[in-house]
């Protein structure tokens, strides 16, 4: 079996280099808890690059709009439906938000109208047990972005697995602090991350 | 021969051409009036009554024409006729022909001058002509008919018109017991908006159109118990003109339409289309720009525009974002509505006023085409572009930007870098140079590098000091201090005077400067510098507990394929015995497979065809039999041939 090799997606509009320690964190997270033969560094992977395909899990987020290029909407389409697990978060946790409507529009535009996750899902079970999910954000209690707690994920399934994973929840804020920093915290709040990537690799 | 037998032999050839010709002209008007009417169709469709009369009329004109070739040609009957016909066009006779045939007088009794004046008439030259002339006409207006028919292809209209006029002539009333499933006909009404005209299916197993099409089935005999059913849903056929009627929507989904009278059974596909949403390509801007400066003035775009059915209208969509993270603003315009008025393929042209869209740097433009079609049952299609993206550079985005001062960083590297240089040449002369020399240069290198770590100290404190009075690391402080650590080692080796040792620490500081000035000085914009996790050192030290959840294995996906090729041979099976409830099952099997495996449902449909024509059913079903085989795979087989076996 491969290292795991944790994979921030690259594409051409938008920022989404907008969480430069999310990927350093979540590393740390899957060393801290599990036993997965993780590699100490991340990479950055281009959505219409043929390296895509070597990476089971793939982390994209942003603020500005986002569309896709035709070489990045085919790409996506097939790694999604291969078996590829990416994950969108909005930066901005706003619904009304430009970072939202566009990568939703996109996301339909190349697989049809997304699934509401239940809450059930295993998901949410896979290795931490996390009993109210979606696990809330720091930016959703607070207030801040659309000032609404987002009580659902939005996915895509292929053949009854996740495929594509949306969440306004805005994780990337929550998890981009540096690993250190964890051991001032009561709570991890980076444990869902790991829920992801056990996910992506063993469903 | 006598005059007689020659008149006699000249009648019997102009009877048969007065048949043969009725008979051609019949044909070639009934060809005509065929004719006619598709070119009547082709200007606007038949109503079904028009229809019904077009057989009945045709069949009228050609009896009509022959009873005209017929009636003319009735002298042909009697040898007086003929003899009177051939006298008419050689008048030198003077009726000797007509007395020589009298059948009142035989030959001896007529003068010697009168038969010989008689014998002299050119009877077969005037036959002859006549029959190749009369022929001529015939044909050749039969040919032309024909021809002109076998271009404009009658055969859809004929059948519509056979099927329209047995519902018109068939009683129903003395048909008690018979099906009135059959004679059937399927009326498609596509919707309003694709602007298509209705279409006329006879005797239809498959029934293909646009989503949200009117479909209206039509058989003889009085509505009641007659039914239509698309699965659960059952509605009862109303009376019509003629005959029975049902009518159903095209749904979005394949499915089949159970058409059911009594005992009778009979099974309709129902084949959507869908009405594909526009294809737009956008082709100006043809690429991904960055501009280093505000571009101002004038910018054209251009997009192609291509629907199935026809184009409504188009625009494109102008996004601009500016500012970066959480505090960014967007503004989004559109251009003019551009109406395309159902043509099939367009171009949308614009231009953007680049001075009123606010950019400024580190703007992002991004433009795309929008366009739309006229579908008002499933849609509006929407077709949408490939977006391009205007970057308008940022300073600190940019490499381009003026270089900034030296940092001490940048300074300290080019000093070392000046130092290694120097050691280096210092080594290789060290076999020109007297001892003293050499060692008196090495210690003077050795300060120079003392001088440098100094330097690098007081740039790690300045980097580390946090302003109230603490020091904490940072990443380029951390660098620093380990490039300083080699700078010491270096001087040590230096110091007395062996600079080959101290060459490896110094290239070693110089990378590490390196990598410090990079990360110091630069924040490229696109770049996410990656941070190595020392995994040993946190693995498996997290507290919080878990409870994984048993890893099942997924369900296998459903094998379409095999599921599909398992009916059809059950299907086939039932041929056997019971080939109607055969055709049923692959109906049903091909209706399945009009989503799943268009290729094989194409392929079922022709089996059917086949099948209803006679065909055997292995022969029917053989392509799609091959379509559904598994691709083939290379297994390793054993080895080559190889000499050396036993010979008996």
């Amino acid at each position: 079996m491969s290292r795991f090799v944790f994979a921030t997606a690259e594409y051409v509009s938008g920022d989404w280099e907008s969480a430069p320690a999310l990927p350093e964190n979540l590393i740390d997270s899957v060393a801290r808890y599990t036993s997965i033969d993780v590699a100490p560094v991340g990479v950055n992977v281009k959505l219409s690059s043929p390296e895509l395909f070597d990476h089971p899990f793939v982390w994209m987020t942003g603020h500005l709009p986002v569309r896709f290029t035709d070489a990045e909407r085919r790409n996506v389409k097939r790694y999604v439906e291969r078996g590829g697990f990416l994950m969108i978060d909005d930066h901005n946790h706003d619904v009304t938000g430009q970072f939202h409507k566009t990568v939703t529009e996109e996301i339909e535009r190349t697989f049809g109208k997304m699934t509401r996750l239940p809450n059930a899902h295993e998901l949410y079970r896979c290795f931490f047990v996390f009993e109210n999910p979606p696990p809330n954000t720091h930016h959703e209690l607070n207030g801040y972005g659309d000032d609404l707690l987002h009580r659902y994920l939005d996915a895509v399934l292929v053949n009854g697995r996740i495929g594509l994973l949306y969440s306004n929840k805005d994780y990337s804020s929550e998890w981009n602090f540096h690993a250190e920093t964890k051991k001032f915290m009561t709570q991890d709040p980076t444990k869902f991350g790991v829920n992801l990537i056990v996910y992506a690799l063993t469903r | 021969m006598t005059p007689l037998d020659r008149v006699r032999r000249a009648q019997h050839w102009l009877a048969a051409t007065v048949l043969v010709t009725a008979l051609l002209w019949a044909l070639a008007l009934a060809m005509a009036v065929v004719i006619v009417a598709i070119a009547a169709n082709l200007i606007a469709p038949l109503a079904p009554l028009l229809r019904a009369a077009i057989a009945p009329t045709a069949i009228g004109a050609g009896l009509l024409s022959a009873g005209t070739v017929l009636w003319r040609g009735r002298r042909a009957r009697s040898l007086g006729h003929v003899a009177l016909w051939v006298e008419e066009r050689q008048p030198q006779l003077r009726y000797a022909l007509v007395a020589a045939v009298d059948p009142r007088f035989s030959v001896a009794e007529l003068s010697s001058e009168l038969v010989e004046s008689a014998s002299g008439a050119d009877v077969e030259r005037l036959v002859d002509r006549s029959v190749r002339r009369a022929l001529g006409r015939a044909l050749m207006s039969c040919a032309v008919a024909g021809g002109v028919l076998a271009l404009l292809g009658p055969r859809d209209l004929l059948r519509a018109a056979a099927t329209d006029f047995a519902l018109r002539t068939r009683s129903p009333a003395g048909a008690p017991m018979a099906s009135r499933l059959t004679p059937l006909r399927a009326e498609v009404l596509p919707p309003r908006y694709s602007r298509l005209t209705e279409q006329t299916l006879v005797e239809p197993t498959t029934v293909s159109a646009l989503i949200g099409s009117g479909v209206v089935f039509k058989g003889i005999g009085p509505a009641s118990g007659v039914t239509l059913a698309v699965g659960t849903d059952v509605r009862p056929a109303a009376e019509g003109t003629g005959g029975w009627s049902g009518a159903l929507v095209m749904p979005k989904d394949p499915a089949v339409v159970t058409l059911r009278d009594r005992q009778y059974q009979r099974l309709v596909v129902l084949a959507p289309r869908v009405d594909s949403a526009p294809n737009v390509i956008l082709r100006l801007p043809a690429h991904d720009t960055t501009y280093q400066t505000v571009p101002r003035g004038l910018l054209t775009v251009e997009a192609g525009a291509t629907d199935d059915i026809g184009l409504a209208y188009g625009y494109f969509e102008y996004l601009v974002s500016t500012g970066s993270e959480e505090s960014f603003q967007t503004a989004a315009s559109e251009s003019r509505r551009e109406e395309f008025n159902n043509a099939r393929s367009a171009t949308l042209h614009a231009t953007i006023n680049l001075d009123t869209m606010k950019l400024v740097p580190g703007s992002v433009l991004h433009i795309r085409a929008v366009a739309f079609d006229y579908n008002d049952v499933t849609g509006p299609g929407k077709g949408i572009s490939e977006t391009r993206t205007l970057r308008i550079a940022e300073k600190p985005d940019s490499t381009s930007i003026t270089a900034a001062p030296p940092l001490p960083i940048d300074s300290m590297w080019i000093s070392q870098r000046l130092l290694n240089m120097k050691t280096d040449t210092l080594i290789r002369a060290e076999r020109k140079l007297v001892r003293e020399e050499f060692a008196h240069r090495s210690s003077g290198y050795s300060n120079a590098q003392e001088d440098i770590r100094r330097r690098v100290l007081a740039v790690v404190a300045l980097l580390e000091d946090n302003g109230v009075g603490g020091s904490f690391f940072t990443d380029e402080s951390k660098l620093l201090r380990q490039a300083a650590d080699l700078m010491w080692s270096a001087r040590e080796d230096l110091g007395v005077a062996q600079p080959d040792s101290a060459m490896p620490y110094m290239k070693q500081a110089l990378k590490i400067l390196d990598d410090a000035r990079m990360a110091y000085r630069y924040y490229l914009r696109g770049i996410l510098r990656p941070v190595v996790v020392n995994i040993e050192r946190v693995r498996l030290q997290g507290k919080d507990s878990t409870a994984t959840a048993p890893l099942l294995p997924r369900a296998v996906p459903r094998d379409v394929r095999a599921a599909l090729a398992a009916r059809i041979d059950a299907a086939a099976r039932l041929y056997q015995t019971a080939p109607e409830a055969a055709m049923d099952s692959l109906t049903y099997a091909r209706v399945a497979a009009l989503t799943a495996v268009p290729g094989v449902a194409a392929a079922l449909d022709t089996a059917l065809t086949q099948l209803r024509r006679g065909a055997a059913i292995d022969s029917a079903l053989a392509r799609t039999r091959r379509l559904l085989e598994p691709p083939a795979r290379v297994i390793a087989g054993p080895p080559d041939w190889q000499a050396g076996g036993v010979e008996r």
